[in-house]
């Protein structure tokens, strides 16, 4: 079961995010940016007491939940949207979480895993080129020049376009 | 007098014990925003970048930090040949940047698990102290107590690439000098143990732990043991910024 938890007010990791790449690097396609984090749990039994009732995976004052999925807007005229995965190369395996829940929710887990998913919006007619440019430009961060949301010598990235989801 | 700039990004919090450190060898220091124009910036010898958090870590650590005009100033200056040492959050930066290349700072682990944030004493060895403007007076001989306090400390390199053998490097160390790869010696998890390196000509270092708060006697805890300058009114690691003194003068 995928779970997306995302801020319920500002999200200033995403803001920051924003910032840099448009005014600092000056990606002049880039018309929005927000984020997710992804919980990837591995197990039969329901969820939702383990995400209202306890601190494990989310903060349920901060942040809202959807389970399997997540709104995505009608198309607009020359606007693409592009979903990037971002997950560390060295992936934690929450053995803590899985303990957690088993004692206190009596189920088990077989598996967590977490990573990030970005929601890159840009402007433009070109859905080839312009996934192209997301991933040069926006994407992997090679030097000081280009590049903000993945370093690869740290994160593993699948960058997809909106059918996917 | 050869004067050093101490950069202060938005959410670094060593400047000022940095500018201390700098100030006690006889330099000419002052603490300069990020935001520093390029006319300003070249009139300095020398940068430090400091620990913190520069831009609250947001997307990872330093990666914001190292897509400011700034860094291209940084970038010209080492070409240059001008010394540049990035402190914790500072060496994020840099190996975000690429001015110590193919290098990324990982979260701190001990094999498959992470450890999470880390404040302690360490002790680390220098090797090949000559290669580097940062460690051309310290002796290999020396085991060095030294604080760190990260999170994301673990040096790990791109594939296909390592460190320059002939290069200077600290590394994290027992009591007795050996190098010994498990955890809490090694307390993040480096590679190669490596607690800070330079890039290929000399004149860039990158280390995670603080050697601006083992640069006076009066900063190093009764208990850390193995103290190899204890007798001298200076810690160990004022011979980074001596040594930069002397490269300088």
């Amino acid at each position: 079961m995928l779970v997306y938890t995302r801020l319920k007010n500002a999200d200033l990791v995403a803001i920051s995010a924003e910032i840099a790449l448009k005014e600092t690097l000056g990606v002049s396609i880039l018309t929005s940016l927000s984020r997710y984090c992804v919980w990837d749990i591995d197990c039969d039994d329901a969820l939702e007491p383990v995400l209202e009732r306890s601190y494990y995976l989310l903060n349920p004052n901060k942040e809202a939940y959807s389970l399997g999925s997540i709104p995505i807007s009608e198309p607009q005229a020359n606007r693409h949207t592009f979903f990037l995965k971002v997950a560390p190369r060295q992936a934690d395996r929450y053995a803590d979480i899985s303990a957690h829940i088993r004692t206190q929710f009596g189920f088990e887990v077989r598996a967590i895993s977490r990573y990030t998913l970005w929601q890159i919006v840009v402007s433009g007619s070109d859905s080839e080129s312009l996934q192209r440019q997301v991933e040069q430009d926006i994407v992997l961060s090679r030097d000081y020049q280009r590049g903000l949301l993945v370093n690869p010598i740290l994160d593993e990235y699948e960058l997809m376009g909106a059918e996917a989801f | 007098m050869s004067r050093v700039a101490i950069i202060q990004f938005p959410g670094s919090n060593c400047e000022r014990e940095t500018l201390a450190a700098v100030l006690a060898e006889g330099l000419e220091g002052e603490i300069v925003r990020s935001s520093i124009s390029v006319s300003e910036f070249e009139t300095f010898d020398a940068y430090i970048l400091p620990g913190g958090f520069s831009y609250q870590d947001r997307v990872r650590a330093g990666a914001i930090a190292s897509k400011l005009s700034l860094i291209g100033h940084l970038n010209a200056a080492s070409q240059a040949g001008k010394p540049i040492l990035g402190i914790c959050n500072g060496c994020q930066i840099l190996a975000e940047s690429g001015l110590v290349p193919h290098i990324a700072m990982g979260a701190n682990r001990d094999g498959d698990s992470g450890v999470g944030f880390i404040c302690d004493w360490v002790k680390v060895r220098v090797k090949n102290p000559e290669q580097n403007v940062f460690t051309r007076l310290f002796s290999s001989d020396l085991v060095l107590p030294i604080p760190i306090n990260h999170g994301e400390g673990q040096f790990i390199f791109a594939d296909g690439h390592s460190y320059n053998e002939n290069g200077a490097i600290f590394q994290y160390c027992d009591d007795d000098g050996v190098i010994r790869s498990e955890f809490p010696y090694n307390p993040n998890g480096s590679a190669h143990n490596l607690a800070g390196l330079g890039n290929a000509a000399g004149n860039v270092f990158a280390m995670m732990p603080h050697p601006e708060r083992a640069s006076f006697q009066k900063q190093i805890p009764d208990y850390v043991q193995g103290n190899a300058m204890a007798e001298s009114a200076d810690g160990p690691f004022s011979l980074v910024f001596r040594s930069l003194k002397e490269v300088l003068s």
